[in-house]
């Protein structure tokens, strides 16, 4: 257990090394203008929301200010969006032979094994750091919310707990259907193309998570389609948790539960079966 | 043929089948949503991926400090074969020990397989992940990092293959045989007792080449075992003990270099060849094997016979009549080709 720790520690640290190494460009240069446009973006917004009425109709709708309603909307899907394709796509990167000369072919996975280092001490590490750009993101859309529209966030321990409790929930059912999709896209083997699961729920999520704008406002039909995305439940929760401060006895959590057990559970599955397949299909395709 | 019995077992392959499933398309280009298509297709009629064999019942047996050339034409399965014995694809049928233990029955045979193994790649699939924006050192410490290697073995590695002035040079600057040799630097740090190489001379100089070939030298010294695959036999054939050759996953010959190149000349390990100005032919009807074309004639005779012959072969020409007289030791690149093309 300790070596394997160990292990898990030296792979986030090289990776981390090559990340400040090769991409520190990144922080220097794309980052300054991903702020910028994270601001205007928001402004934009802003100006919508003036545009349509003022927020005075949204807040007297649905208690929340519709500024404050986005900003937890879009900080939340990131991470959630992330994790429902961020598995797939770093395992795509993992076996795909990319690296190929004529009949030769060797994956990442395979040189990664040469080394005795798991694919999934890569996955972790590789979100490990994706997890780290969102969070400096994250606090950026924070602070600008509490800094240029009065974002103030419930932060009783209590609150802080339970909004903890929910994202993570989010987090473990949005991994469940990341590892669907690898495992969907193990199995079948094709190493081009859009992966339909993930490419299905990060649409759907767009449009019926309520990300920007109220569930309950979409025709009722889509509003039972979006009980299945735990995006839909785990933004729900935070808002009225951090937003409005409301308890645990007023929250419905048991959704996002079962869907925290069932997704993870599916994946792990079917991410096995893929895996299976994959060996026993071997690289040489 | 008797296996030379010196030193402990290291690979014992029995009838090694390793198979893969191509899945047949229903035309189009192959992305995800026409594989679905394809693959519930499929289903419906009954018919399954087929299945294609990049490894045939394939048996060798390879003892320590033993080194060991790997030939074959393009698609031999060489590459699949050294995948196997590094631990990282599965065999599908047969068996296989290495140090003793079968490295897929377990994990922990598989981790310590894996761990006494080296797969040394070549330049293009070594690169991995090398970033061309740093420089030599950087890339080895960061590497060496990350696949736990040792960052001293791997600048001494580096100091070998006369890489010590490039060492703070943007990789990316390099030409891809210093590339080759920063990833040989890179893969030899890993202290192993059997390593594999996967073509590693690919894009190196001749001076690189012979700086590898002194490394090789270096390991037979320390004792360990060695299988390289290469298709550029010629330069290194010297160092080595045995050679398997493998064509279409069947292996066609496994034994020493010796034992091969006998089989193929049949004794006959030398080459009288004779250039005339015109076509005066009595030259030919003398002793060995004559391969005449032209006004130039071959004769293939053993090494202890051709000193005898040539100088029957002066005395017999009348003065002005030889253009070139050159006596030229075969090949073992000449054996293993026409080997190749009798086996095929």
């Amino acid at each position: 257990m300790i070596v394997r720790f160990k292990l898990l520690v030296r792979v986030i640290k090289a990776m981390g090394k090559m990340h400040f190494a090769t991409k520190y460009a990144y922080f220097v240069w794309v980052f300054p203008f991903e702020v910028v446009q994270l601001v205007i973006d928001i402004l934009l917004w802003f100006f919508f929301v003036n545009a349509l009425g003022g927020s005075y109709a949204f807040e007297e709708k649905y208690s929340v200010n519709p500024i404050h309603f986005l900003l937890i909307g879009i900080i939340a899907s990131r991470f959630l969006n992330y994790n429902v394709s961020g598995i797939f796509s770093i395992v795509r990167n993992l076996f795909q032979s990319s690296y190929s000369t004529a009949l030769q072919r060797l994956s990442y996975q395979e040189y990664l094994s040469m080394y005795n280092i798991e694919h999934r001490y890569w996955l972790i590490g590789v979100m490990f750091w994706e997890y780290f750009r969102t969070c400096i993101i994250a606090v950026i859309y924070l602070l600008v919310g509490y800094l240029g529209f009065g974002l103030r966030l419930n932060i009783s321990p209590d609150g802080l707990l339970l909004a903890l409790l929910t994202f993570i929930l989010g987090i473990i059912a949005t991994l469940g259907i990341g590892m669907v999709s690898a495992g969907v896209y193990l199995y079948i083997g094709v190493y081009r193309g859009a992966e339909p699961v993930q490419w299905t729920i990060r649409l759907l999520s767009k449009i019926i998570s309520g990300t920007y704008f109220p569930v309950e406002t979409l025709p009722i039909a889509l509003q039972y389609i979006a009980l299945i995305l735990p995006h839909t439940h785990t933004l729900t929760c935070l808002r009225n948790i951090l937003l409005i401060g409301k308890g645990i006895d007023t929250l419905s959590l048991e959704i996002l539960i079962i869907q925290a057990i069932a997704f993870p559970l599916i994946g792990y599955l079917l991410f096995k079966l893929g895996l299976k397949k994959h060996f026993k299909r071997g690289t040489l395709i | 043929m008797i296996e030379q019995s010196c030193g402990n077992i290291v690979v014992e392959a029995r009838n090694l089948w390793r198979s893969f499933r191509k899945a047949k398309t229903v035309g189009g280009p192959i992305n995800m949503p026409t594989a679905i298509v394809n693959y519930v297709y499929r289903r419906l009629k009954g018919q399954y991926e087929s299945v294609s064999y990049a490894l045939r019942d394939v048996s060798f047996t390879v003892r320590e400090s033993e080194f060991v050339l790997m030939l074959g034409p393009n698609g031999a399965g060489k590459t699949t074969l050294l995948k196997i014995l590094a631990g990282i694809l599965p065999y599908s049928k047969g068996s296989l020990k290495i140090f003793g233990e079968d490295p897929y029955s377990s994990r922990e045979h598989l981790r310590e397989v894996r761990r006494r193994v080296s797969l040394i790649p070549n330049v293009m699939l070594g690169t991995a992940f090398f970033d061309a924006a740093l420089s030599v050192e950087r890339n080895l410490m960061i590497t060496c990092e990350l696949l736990g290697l040792n960052p001293a073995r791997a600048l001494k590695m580096a100091d070998l293959f006369d890489l010590k002035d490039y060492l703070d040079t943007r990789l990316g600057a390099l030409s891809t045989g210093l590339v080759a040799r920063a990833v040989l630097a890179l893969h030899l740090a890993k202290e192993a007792d059997l390593y594999l190489f996967d073509e590693p001379a690919v894009a190196l100089s001749p001076e690189g080449r012979m700086l590898f070939k002194r490394l090789l030298e270096e390991l037979k010294r320390e004792g360990r075992t060695v299988i390289y695959a290469t298709h550029y036999p010629s330069e290194l054939v010297d160092v080595f003990d045995k050679v398997l050759i493998l064509c279409r996953g069947r292996k066609l010959f496994y034994g020493t270099t010796l034992d091969f190149t006998n089989t193929v000349f049949k004794g006959k390990d030398t080459c009288i060849e004779i250039e005339l100005y015109n076509g005066y032919r009595d030259v030919f009807t003398l002793g060995g094997e004559v391969e005449v074309s032209g006004n130039r004639a071959r004769i293939y005779c053993s090494s202890s016979e051709a000193y005898g012959l040539l100088k029957e072969i002066v005395s017999s020409l009348r003065e002005g009549y030889v253009k070139r007289i050159k006596v030229i030791p075969r090949s073992f690149e000449e054996a293993y080709i026409m080997y190749l093309g009798v086996e095929k």
